[in-house]
């Protein structure tokens, strides 16, 4: 067997991405690209501002999101039940915060085995290389026994959780969560590179 | 006491990585997490390999970024080739990854409204590009090379030419730059110095182009790390 080849080094997405790189972005996913048909499940609002450790919004950050659909399958290609899968929920999109903030307007992932409801995110922004965690919603029955949240200590879980919090009359349920890069109330960020 | 609290008294070596404050400037003391990251448990691994399968379209041209579009004018400066082959840690060619490149033009300013450089913008030369890698991962690019710039005129630091680049597709994903060995601004620039023992993966060395129109060409091949490209593979 081939000796492992080396990887190259993740690096700062630095201050000058091209955000025409990013096109127009899809922040609602509820929708598909402005046809008639809809993804299955409830529509969610979900608020999220990154932070440096002063508080002060990462501007600009770049934002890689990824869940499931509202049965809980994320489209992947050995997932078993591929071809009846939501034909209209991809569940992925790239957002460019130029204010370090964003609502993304989605669909409640579904509850998958063990694994309660989550959307996972990849950050990009100057001055840091890529950082992964997952967000949660408040409320959620199977936060209480999701591996990801019970591997963490007690204290932090809850710095994944998104708060629900008032929306306007008619509009979708609202869930808001701060994203801390560094310091007090820190989020917990996740290793998924180093194997 | 809970298995979680004993999760977190585990030692270093058990968690993941410490992710290094860079001196660039200080967003990056204000934004890189003090705490080490957190294992993924394995009932949650796969979840953390977004698999993207719809790439968006391009043009052709896209990959030349010596003009904005074809029968437009050449950008100004020395044309240079970079192609390279992108291959997971087992060497196996990672095919259909978008590939989205980014740099300065030939007097070390970027077309991006936030910098705040003096040197000329140059109105045939936007700085960005994309390409798709073919069935053995391979990629090629045609560009202007970047000049060095002075990042920090307060402490009269200069960045080295580099350019960047960001990989997305399947469950791949990797944002990097690459480096022009002999830069004289490497030594001192401290986004080169924290890439440790993997400096040399990431510099190019630039020979004469025997192709008309084009001054030199560079080989940048690029692996991307971890377990994740290969998340959802089925060979």
């Amino acid at each position: 067997m081939q000796k492992p080849l080396k990887p190259s080094a993740e690096d700062t997405l630095g201050p000058y991405f091209p955000m025409e790189f990013v096109g127009m972005q899809r922040i609602d996913l509820t929708k598909w690209r402005g046809l008639r048909p809809a993804p299955k499940g409830d529509a969610v609002e979900l608020r999220v501002a990154i932070l440096d450790e002063n508080k002060d919004p990462v501007v600009p950050a770049l934002v890689e999101c990824w869940q499931a659909d509202a049965a809980g399958r994320r489209r992947t290609p050995n997932a078993a039940d591929r071809d009846s899968m939501d034909a209209w929920f991809d569940g992925h999109t790239r957002i460019y915060a130029a204010d370090g903030r964003f609502r993304l307007r989605t669909i409640m992932p579904g509850v998958s085995g063990q694994r309660a409801p989550c959307v996972t995110m990849n950050i990009f922004c100057d001055g840091i290389s890529r950082v992964a965690t997952q967000i949660f919603f408040e409320g959620a029955d199977a936060n209480e026994s999701d591996p990801l949240l019970c591997s963490l200590p007690e204290e932090l879980r809850s710095r994944l959780i998104a708060k629900k919090v008032e929306s306007e009359p008619g509009e979708p349920p609202a869930y808001a969560l701060d994203i801390v890069m560094r310091g007090d109330g820190e989020t917990p960020f996740f290793e998924d590179y180093d194997e | 006491m809970s298995e979680a609290a004993d999760e977190r008294s585990r030692p270093a070596a058990q968690r993941g990585r410490q992710l290094e404050v860079g001196e660039t400037d200080i967003t990056s003391s204000l934004r890189t997490p003090k705490e080490r990251l957190w294992r993924i448990p394995e009932a949650a691994r796969a979840s953390f390999a977004p698999f993207i399968e719809r790439l968006p379209a391009l043009r052709i041209g896209e990959n030349d970024l010596t003009r904005i579009a074809p029968g437009r004018p050449m950008a100004a400066g020395d044309v240079i080739e970079v192609r390279g082959t992108v291959r997971d840690c087992l060497g196996r060619p990672l095919r259909n990854l978008l590939i989205e490149m980014w740099g300065a033009n030939k007097w070390g300013r970027y077309t991006h409204a936030d910098d705040p450089a003096r040197e000329p913008l140059d109105d045939n030369f936007l700085g960005f590009g994309r390409t798709v890698t073919d069935d053995d991962g391979r990629y090629f690019f045609r560009t202007i090379y970047p000049a060095p710039y002075l990042a920090r005129p307060d402490i009269d630091r200069w960045r080295p030419s580099h350019l960047h680049f960001s990989l997305v597709g399947g469950s791949s994903r990797l944002v990097t730059q690459m480096y022009f060995a002999g830069d004289k601004h490497l030594a001192k620039d401290p986004c080169f110095q924290l890439l440790g023992e993997a400096q040399e993966r990431h510099l190019i060395t630039v020979a004469p182009s025997e192709r008309e129109g084009v001054d030199t060409k560079a080989t940048f091949d690029i692996v991307v790390g971890g377990r994740s490209p290969t998340m959802f593979d089925q060979s």
